[in-house]
């Protein structure tokens, strides 16, 4: 990883409606990089996910602290960590593929799929019973000065 | 999220603004599935054009939407612009059972 020029943690309680909030946070960190629009819903979506993944399965039935912490290094890169300590995922290939949920009928099991495609680099690590960490990295474009 | 409908002639259109994700879905599936049942249409259009955000909950919502639909015979479309919304839908396969407009 290049230098760090700002960084920012953030932690939530895990509710749904801290989701909005995740996002629209996320949305005015990076604003210094300048992201074009697409850059920015792509890491919004990602972001959403994460965070929606720690509510609807980490903490599922319970209610647990998220933490967001978001760098900004020098090669105009985004590096998120998404972090839960939750019930923790037991097959992480599997989890990774696509449409693969242990969720209800309202999931579609196409969430990591989207961060893999939405963002350079996607990792999980988890252990069951201790939580879930998932690190993105997308690097934003520098806009051409006119 | 809030969700608007406009009727023109035998055409239903279902238009949502704001953000949708997890928070928002559930709603936005009652809703809609009200509107759906609401009256005798032919065909509707399920637009997410307005909407500033979505992520994969949109999924379950089209497709709930779609389901709904095909039981009281609506043929449904879903209008939405090139960006992240409809490559969600897409990466979801759902342009094989639904027209995209
Ligand atoms: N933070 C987490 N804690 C525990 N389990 C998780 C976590 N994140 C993901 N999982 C597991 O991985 C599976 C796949 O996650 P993914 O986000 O791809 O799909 P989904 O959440 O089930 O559906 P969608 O994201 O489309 O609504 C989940 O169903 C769940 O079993
Ligand atoms: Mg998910």
């Amino acid at each position: 990883m290049k230098n760090v020029v700002n960084e920012v943690t953030i932690k939530l309680l895990g509710k749904s409606c801290n989701e909005s909030f995740a996002r629209s946070a996320l949305s005015f960190f990076i604003m210094q990089l300048d992201p074009n629009i697409d850059e920015l819903n792509d890491i919004k979506t990602a972001v959403s996910e994460a965070v929606t993944n720690s509510i609807v399965h980490g903490y599922r039935n319970t209610l647990g602290i998220i933490t967001m912490n978001i760098k900004i290094t020098d090669d105009n890169c985004v590096h998120i960590i998404i972090r839960d300590k939750g019930c923790g995922i037991e097959n992480i290939s599997k989890a990774r593929e696509p449409m693969f949920t242990t969720g209800d009928s309202d999931r579609s099991g196409m969430g990591f799929t989207i961060m893999e495609s939405f963002m350079d680099k996607l990792s999980v690590s988890s252990k069951p019973g201790k939580g879930t960490v998932v690190k993105m990295v997308k690097k934003i474009t520098a806009k051409k000065e006119s | 999220m809030k969700i608007k409908s406009e009727i023109r002639g035998s055409i239903l259109k279902i238009c949502l603004t704001g953000e949708l994700g997890h928070h928002e879905a559930i709603e936005a599936i009652s809703q809609i599935k009200d509107e759906l049942s609401d009256g005798k249409y032919l065909q509707a259009v399920l637009d997410l054009t307005g909407l500033s955000f979505m992520d994969s909950s949109g999924i379950a919502v089209v497709m709930k939407a779609y389901k709904t639909a095909q039981n009281a015979d609506i043929k449904l479309a879903v209008k939405v612009e090139n960006g992240h919304k409809k490559r969600i839908l897409l990466a979801a396969g759902l342009n094989k059972i639904i027209d995209f407009i």
